[in-house]
C-alpha cells in the first residue's frame, strides 16, 4: 500500500494507471501532467513511488529523474515507455530510474514492476 | 610439590644431556671427596694421637731404668752413709756411673722428643739435682744418712714427676681407650711409686735390726709398708680391670702380675715383721734384702711388660685406625669410582639412546621411514624406542597404504580424466548438435575461446575473440555502442534488481546473416574468468519457426479473407467493380481533368484510402499493401511542393501506375480466393456459388488453426452460408412417398414437411436424413392400407403421412407419422423368431414396447424387404445406427388399426448453443470446484449446492464479504462469490496469508484469493477453456446487508451451507 505519484501527459494513460494502482490497494496521491508539476509535488509530498512517462512535452523523463534524485537520492521512479525506446530507457535507468514498463500497459505488468520496486526499496537499507 | 621442582626442571630443560649428567656427576664427586677428606682427617688425627703416646712410652722406658738405678743408688748410698758398705766408695762410684749412664740414655731420648714433650727443662733440673746429690755423697755420715735418703727420695719423686709429665705431654695419661688408660695409670703412677716405695723399704731395711727400731722409725717403716701395700693394691686393681676386658693383655701380663703379687707382699710382710721385731720371726737381713730386690725386679719387669703391652695396644690401635682409614678411603674411592663408572654408563646409555632417537627422528623427518632404532635398554628409553619403532612401522605401513591408494587414485584419476574428457567431448558434441549456439564473454565483451559449433553455423565464421556487439549488429555502430554500454552496466551494476532490468533491455531476437536468431542471456560464474562473472548467450535459429509462424499467419489471413469475401460477397463484388472503374476510368479521367493538381491528389488519396480500408476489411492483404505504398507515394509527392504538382508533371508521375498494374495488385489475392473457393465463385458475379465441401474444408482448417475466440467470430458467418434448414434435407421425401403410394396402389393425401428451419450442418445430418427414407418408405408401403382395407376398417380412402420438425432448446424433434394399420407386436415377435433374432420363448416374454424395439434390430430388415407378408420393420436398423452417431434417440408410438408415429430426437452441437448457455456451462465445474475447495480448505461440513431464485429488479443480495470476478474470452460474464464471515475466517485459518493487514482488508484478500483459486481449478476442468477464458478479479468488498445491481440479462445463484456459514455463487450474464 504505497503512495504513488503518476506523471504522464496523457490523461487517458493517467486514468488507466490510477485505476489499476488503486485497485491493487495503492494510494494515488497525485497526478502530474509534466515534469515541473511532478518535481514540485515530489518535493512537498515525497511519495513512495513515481510512475514517469519518459517522453513528455517540456522536460523529458531523464531530466525529471535527475531533478527528483536531487531532491531524494532514493526516489523510486518507474519509467513508462513506448516500445522501441530502449536507448532512452537505458539512459533513464543509468540516471537512477528503478525499473520500466513498456506500453501497452497491462495490470499484471504494471503491478509486478511496481511491487518489485517497492519490495526492493524496503529490503535495501536507506543510508541515513 | 611440583612448583618446588620447577626451577630445577627449568634449569635441566636448558641443558643438553651431556651437561645434565656432568652437573649431577660433579656434585656427587664433590660431596664424596669432602666426606672422604673429613673421615681420613679424623682417622689421621687419631693415628697422630696414638703416635704421640709412643713418644711417652719411649721416654718412660728410659726413665724407669733411671728410676731403678736411682733407687738402687739411694739404698747403696744409704748403706754407705751408715757405714755398712763393704765395697765402699768403689761400689758407690760404679753405681753413680750406672745412674749417669741411665741419665745419659734419658737425655739421648730427650734430645729427640724433648721438644715435643716439653721435658727438657725438667730433665735439666733432674740432672742438676743428681749432680748435687753426687757432690753430697761424701758429706753424709751415718748421722745424716737419713737426710741423704730423704734427698734421694725427693729426687726419685722428681723422676716420677717427670714420668708423669711425659705421660701427660704425650697424651698417654689422656688415652680414651680404657685398657690403655688403666695401664698408663699403672705405668705412670702406681708402679713407679711401688718401685720407689719398695726401694725405700729395701733401703731402710739396711739399718733395721730386729726390734731395734725407734718408734718414729717404726711408724715411718710401717707407713712405707702401708704405701707399698696400697700402691700394690691399686696397681693390681688397674691390672685386674684391664685383664677383665682384654684377654690378650691378661695372658701376657698375668705371670708377671702374679709374681709381683707374690713377691711384694712377702717382702712387705717380712719388712713389717722385721720392723715389728717383737712378734715377728727373726728374719735375716739378707733374706729381707733379697725379697726386696726380687719384688723390685718383679715390679720392674711388670712395668716394662706393661709398657710393652701399652705399646702393643697403641700399635694395634694405630694399625686399626690405618686399616679403617684405608678401608674408608678405599671403599669410598671404590664406590665413587663405581658410581662414576655407572654414571658414565648411564650417561652413555641415555645419551646414546637419546641421540639414537634424535638421529632416528631426523632421518624419519627426512623421509627415511625404514630406519629403526636398536633397543639397547629395557628402560623407558627402550620402550620409547620400541614405540617409535612401531610408530615408524605403522607410519611406513600407512605410507605404503597411502602410496598404494595414491597410485590407485592416480589410476582412478586418469580413468576419471579420460572419462571427463570423454564426457566433455560428448557434452561438447551435445552442445554442438543441440541446434543452439552457446557462447560466453566476460567484461572485455569479447567471445571467450569456448563456443559451440552451432555458433559457427549462425555467424558463418569462427568467432573467438570477436566483440559481441559487432557480432550482433555488424553494420550498426550506434546499436553496437548501446549494446556495449548496456553489457558494461550489467557487469558493473551491484543492484541485482536493476541488473535484471538492464537484462530486459537486451535484444531477444536478431537478424544475423539473414536468419532470425533468438537470444537468451544468462549470467554464469566462470572460475576461469578474471572476476568470475561471464554472460552466456544461447542462440537459437528461429528462422524456420518464424517462417512457420509467418506461414500460419498467412494461412490465417487467407482464411479470414476467404470468409469475409464469402460472407460479404456482395460488398466484395461491388468493391471489385468500383476499383476496376477507379483504375481504368477515374484516375485517367482525373489526371486529364482541369482541376488543380492538389485536388486531384487529394481525391486520388481519399479514394485510395477508402479502397485500402475496404480491401482491408475484406482481408485482401496484398492489395492493401500495394495501396498503402501508393498512399506513401501520394503523401511524398504532396509534400514535395508545387513544382511536382504541375499539371503536366502529375500524369508523368503516375505513368508507372497503369490501370493494368493497379488491377494486377489484386491478382494474388484473387488467385488465392479462386484456389480456395473454386472458379465457379467468380463465374456469376451476383450469385454466390460455393461448393459446400469447399466451405466445410475451410471450416475445418479454421478450427484447426484459429483460437476459439477467433472461431467464434468467423465460423458462424461461414456456417450460415453452408448450413441448411433440416427440412430442406427432407424435401425430396413427400414426392417419394406419394410416388411409392401410387406404385403400391395406395391413395394418399398431399405429404408435406413442416417446420425444421433451423440451419444444421448438412454433412453431419445428411446420412441420417437419407436413412429416414426407410421410415418414409415403410410408412408408404407397409403402414398405409389399400383403399379397400381402409374403407373396410371404416377409414377414409386416402391415407396420410405427416412429417413435422419441432425445434427444441438443444435439438430437433423429427416426427414421422402415418394413420395406417399400425404395428402388431405379435407379428413382430413372430418375424423375430422366424429371422432367428431370438427364440420363441424369449420373444414371448418381451413386453409390447420391448418387442417393438426388435424392428430396429440388425437382420430384421434385409433381403425380404419387398416381402409383402413380412409387414413393417425393414431397414430401420440403419436409421438407428445413424441416429446413434448423432447422439439422438427415438420413440415409437403405434396402435393396431390406428397408425404409427416415430419421434426422432436430434441434439444440436455446441456452436449452435446461444452464448448465454456457454457461461452456464461454466457453472457446473465452478460449483464442483468451489465445493471441493471448501471441503479441502475449511474442514467444515459442506452441504450440497442449492439453486436459489434471484429476486426480481436486478438486485443480487450479498453476504458479508463478496468478491466480483470478470470472466472474459469464449464465454464472458461476471462471477460473484459471496460468503459469511465465519466461512472466510476458516479459509483464512487454512491459508498462508500472513500479511499483517487491517482485518477487513485481510478477509477481503482471503476471499479474493480463494475465488481466484476456485476459478483456476474450475477452468482447468474444462480443457478447451484453459487458454480461451480469462478471469480477472475486479473488486472485493466487505459490507453488511449489501446487494449488487446487475444490468445484465440474467443472474443465477447457488447457495451452499458450510459449517456455521453459507457461501453464495452467482453468475451474471
Amino acid at each position: 500500500m504505497a503512495r504513488i505519484l503518476i506523471v504522464d501527459d496523457s490523461m487517458m494513460m493517467r486514468k488507466t494507471l490510477r485505476t489499476i494502482l488503486q485497485r491493487a490497494g495503492h494510494i494515488v496521491t497525485a497526478e502530474a501532467a509534466n515534469g515541473d508539476q511532478a518535481i514540485m509535488y515530489y518535493a512537498n509530498h515525497r511519495p513512495d513511488l513515481v510512475t514517469l512517462d519518459i517522453t513528455m512535452p517540456g522536460m523529458n523523463g531523464t531530466e525529471v529523474i535527475k531533478k527528483l534524485r536531487e531532491i531524494d537520492p532514493d526516489a523510486n521512479v518507474v519509467i513508462v515507455s513506448a516500445l522501441g525506446q530502449k536507448h532512452i530507457i537505458f539512459e533513464a535507468l543509468q540516471n537512477g530510474a528503478k525499473n520500466y514498463i513498456l506500453k501497452p500497459i497491462t495490470e499484471d505488468k504494471l503491478l509486478a514492476v511496481v511491487n518489485m520496486v517497492l519490495t526492493h526499496s524496503c529490503d535495501s537499507p536507506t543510508p541515513a | 610439590m611440583r612448583f618446588l621442582l620447577d626451577p630445577a626442571v627449568r634449569m635441566m630443560n636448558r641443558f643438553k644431556y651431556v651437561y645434565k649428567f656432568a652437573l649431577i656427576g660433579f656434585l656427587i664427586v664433590i660431596q664424596a671427596a669432602v666426606l672422604i677428606y673429613l673421615l681420613t682427617a679424623e682417622l689421621n688425627k687419631n693415628i697422630d694421637f696414638a703416635a704421640r703416646e709412643r713418644l711417652g712410652l719411649v721416654y718412660n722406658r728410659t726413665l724407669v731404668v733411671l728410676l731403678n738405678e736411682a733407687q738402687g743408688y739411694r739404698s747403696l748410698q744409704y748403706s754407705y752413709a751408715l757405714g755398712n758398705l763393704a765395697a765402699g766408695e768403689a761400689a758407690i762410684r760404679e753405681k753413680q756411673a750406672r745412674v749417669d749412664a741411665a741419665l745419659e740414655a734419658v737425655t739421648a731420648v730427650d734430645r729427640t722428643v724433648g721438644q715435643e714433650l716439653d721435658t727438657t727443662w725438667k730433665l735439666q733440673v733432674l740432672r742438676s739435682e743428681w749432680d748435687a746429690r753426687k757432690q753430697e755423697t761424701a758429706q753424709f755420715g751415718p748421722d745424716r744418712a737419713n737426710v741423704a735418703f730423704e734427698l734421694h727420695t725427693r729426687w726419685l719423686g722428681q723422676i716420677i714427676a717427670l714420668m708423669q709429665h711425659a705421660g701427660y705431654a704425650s697424651n698417654l695419661a689422656l688415652d680414651a681407650d680404657l685398657d690403655t688408660a688403666y695401664l698408663s695409670d699403672a705405668v705412670l703412677r702406681k708402679l713407679p711409686l711401688l718401685i720407689d716405695a719398695l726401694g725405700q723399704a729395701e733401703g731402710l731395711a739396711e739399718q733395721l735390726t730386729d726390734g731395734n727400731a725407734s718408734p718414729a722409725d717404726k711408724d715411718r717403716f710401717l707407713a712405707v709398708a702401708g704405701l707399698i701395700r696400697s700402691t700394690l693394691q691399686q696397681a693390681d686393681q688397674n691390672a685386674q680391670t684391664v685383664f677383665r676386658r682384654n684377654e690378650r693383655v691378661k695372658s701376657g701380663l698375668k705371670g708377671l702380675t702374679d709374681a709381683v703379687n707374690d713377691s711384694v707382699p712377702i717382702f712387705v710382710w717380712n719388712f713389717e715383721q722385721k720392723t715389728d721385731g717383737a712378734q715377728g720371726l727373726n728374719i735375716p737381713r739378707q733374706l729381707l734384702t733379697g725379697a726386696g730386690s726380687r719384688a723390685i725386679a718383679a715390679t720392674l719387669a711388670l712395668y716394662n711388660d706393661e709398657l710393652n703391652a701399652i705399646e702393643q695396644l697403641i700399635d694395634q690401635r694405630v694399625a686399626r685406625y690405618s686399616r679403617d682409614r684405608n678401608i674408608v678411603a678405599g671403599f669410598t674411592v671404590g664406590v665413587l669410582l663405581l658410581v662414576c663408572y655407572l654414571f658414565l654408563a648411564f650417561d652413555m646409555s641415555v645419551r646414546k639412546g637419546v641421540y639414537q632417537l634424535n638421529t632416528l627422528m631426523d632421518s624419519a623427518a627426512k623421509g627415511d621411514l625404514a630406519a629403526r632404532g636398536a633397543v639397547q635398554s629395557r628402560d623407558e628409553l627402550g620402550s620409547l624406542t620400541r614405540s617409535i619403532n612401531s610408530m615408524l612401522q605403522s607410519l611406513e605401513t600407512m605410507y605404503e597404504e597411502v602410496r598404494e591408494s595414491r597410485d590407485r587414485l592416480e589410476l582412478l584419476n586418469q580413468e576419471l580424466e579420460m572419462k571427463v574428457a570423454e564426457r566433455t567431448a560428448s557434452m561438447r558434441n551435445l552442445l554442438d548438435h543441440a541446434g543452439q549456439g552457446f557462447l560466453s564473454f566476460g567484461e572485455d565483451l569479447r567471445v571467450s575461446g569456448e563456443y559451440s559449433a552451432e555458433c559457427v553455423a549462425i555467424f558463418k565464421r569462427e568467432i573467438a575473440g570477436t566483440a559481441v556487439a559487432a557480432l550482433f549488429y555488424p553494420d550498426d555502430g550506434k546499436q553496437q555502442t548501446f549494446l556495449e554500454a548496456l553489457f558494461r552496466k550489467i557487469f558493473t551494476e551491484q543492484d541485482a534488481l536493476l541488473r535484471d532490468t538492464y537484462f530486459t533491455l537486451l535484444p531477444d531476437e536478431l537478424i544475423i546473416e539473414g536468419s532470425y536468431i533468438g537470444v537468451t542471456y544468462k549470467t554464469i560464474s566462470n572460475p576461469g574468468a578474471r572476476d568470475g562473472q561471464e554472460i552466456m548467450l544461447i542462440l537459437t535459429d528461429r528462422t524456420q519457426q518464424r517462417a512457420l509462424e509467418a506461414e500460419m499467419q498467412e494461412e490465417k489471413e487467407v482464411l479470414a479473407m476467404v470468409v469475409r469475401v464469402v460472407t460479404h460477397a456482395g460488398d466484395f463484388f461491388t468493391t471489385l467493380r468500383q476499383y476496376t472503374a477507379f483504375c481504368r476510368e477515374e484516375i485517367p479521367g482525373l489526371l486529364s481533368s482541369a482541376s488543380p493538381a492538389e485536388d486531384k491528389l487529394a481525391t486520388i488519396f481519399r479514394v485510395t484510402h477508402t479502397f485500402k480500408g475496404t480491401f482491408g476489411q475484406l482481408g485482401l492483404r496484398n492489395a492493401v499493401q500495394e495501396l498503402h505504398a501508393l498512399e506513401g507515394f501520394l503523401t511524398k509527392i504532396s509534400a514535395e511542393g508545387t513544382a511536382v504538382r504541375g499539371d503536366d508533371v502529375l500524369p508523368l508521375l503516375f505513368a508507372p501506375y497503369t490501370p493494368e498494374k493497379m488491377l494486377g495488385w489484386l491478382d494474388e489475392d484473387m488467385a488465392t480466393l479462386k484456389d480456395t473457393l473454386g472458379d465457379a465463385f467468380f463465374a456469376q458475379e451476383n450469385t454466390l456459388v460455393v461448393d459446400g465441401a469447399k466451405l466445410r474444408a475451410i471450416e475445418e482448417k479454421m478450427e484447426r488453426l484459429l483460437a476459439p475466440a477467433e472461431c467464434r467470430q468467423l465460423i458462424p458467418a461461414l456456417q450460415s452460408l453452408r448450413y441448411k434448414p433440416f427440412a430442406e434435407m427432407l424435401q425430396a421425401y413427400p414426392e417419394y412417398v406419394m410416388s411409392l403410394a401410387d406404385k403400391y396402389g395406395k391413395m394418399i393425401n398431399q405429404v408435406a414437411v413442416e417446420g425444421g428451419e433451423t440451419p444444421v450442418d448438412p454433412f453431419k445430418y445428411s446420412h441420417f436424413a437419407k436413412a429416414l427414407g426407410h421410415v418414409f418408405r415403410n410408412a408408404a408401403i407397409h403402414g398405409l392400407e389399400t383403399p379397400d382395407e381402409r374403407l373396410a376398417a371404416g377409414k377414409v380412402e386416402n391415407g396420410s403421412v405427416h412429417c413435422r420438425i419441432l425445434e427444441q432448446v438443444d435439438g430437433l424433434m423429427v416426427i414421422i407419422a402415418d394413420d395406417g394399420r399400425g404395428i402388431d407386436p405379435d407379428r413382430i415377435r413372430a418375424i423375430a423368431v422366424d429371422k432367428g433374432i431370438c427364440d420363441k420363448q424369449a420373444a414371448a416374454s418381451l413386453s409390447d414396447a420391448a418387442a417393438m424395439e426388435l424392428i430396429f434390430a440388425d437382420g430384421f430388415s434385409g433381403a425380404d424387404e419387398v416381402d409383402e407378408l413380412a409387414g413393417r420393420g425393414v431397414g430401420l436398423s440403419a436409421v438407428r445406427s445413424e441416429l446413434a452417431k448423432l447422439g439422438g434417440s427415438l420413440k415409437i408410438d403405434t396402435a393396431v388399426g390406428r397408425g404409427t408415429e416415430f419421434r426422432f430426437y436430434l441434439p444440436l452441437p455446441n456452436w449452435e448453443i446461444p452464448e448465454a448457455d456457454s457461461l452456464l456451462a461454466v457453472a457446473k465445474p465452478l460449483l464442483e470446484a468451489a465445493k471441493d475447495f471448501l471441503v479441502r480448505n475449511t474442514g467444515l461440513a459442506v452441504g450440497e449446492w442449492a439453486h436459489t431464485d434471484s429476486p426480481a429488479e436486478g438486485k443480487l443480495p450479498l453476504r458479508k464479504i463478496t468478491t466480483f470476478v470478470d470472466i472474459k474470452g469464449v464465454v464472458s460474464g461476471k462471477l460473484v462469490v459471496s460468503a459469511d464471515e465465519a466461512v472466510v475466517r476458516r479459509l483464512a485459518a487454512a491459508g498462508d496469508s500472513a500479511v499483517p493487514l487491517a482485518e477487513d482488508k485481510w478477509m477481503e484478500g482471503v476471499l479474493a484469493q480463494s475465488a481466484g483459486k476456485i476459478i483456476t481449478e474450475a477452468l482447468s476442468r474444462v480443457p478447451r477453456w484453459v487458454d480461451a477464458v480469462r478471469a480477472e478479479a475486479l473488486i472485493t468488498i466487505l459490507a453488511e446487508d449489501a446487494s449488487a445491481k446487475y444490468p445484465q440479462a440474467a443472474a443465477l445463484t447457488w447457495t451452499l451451507a458450510a459449517g456455521p456459514g453459507r457461501i453464495n455463487l452467482s453468475l451474471l450474464y
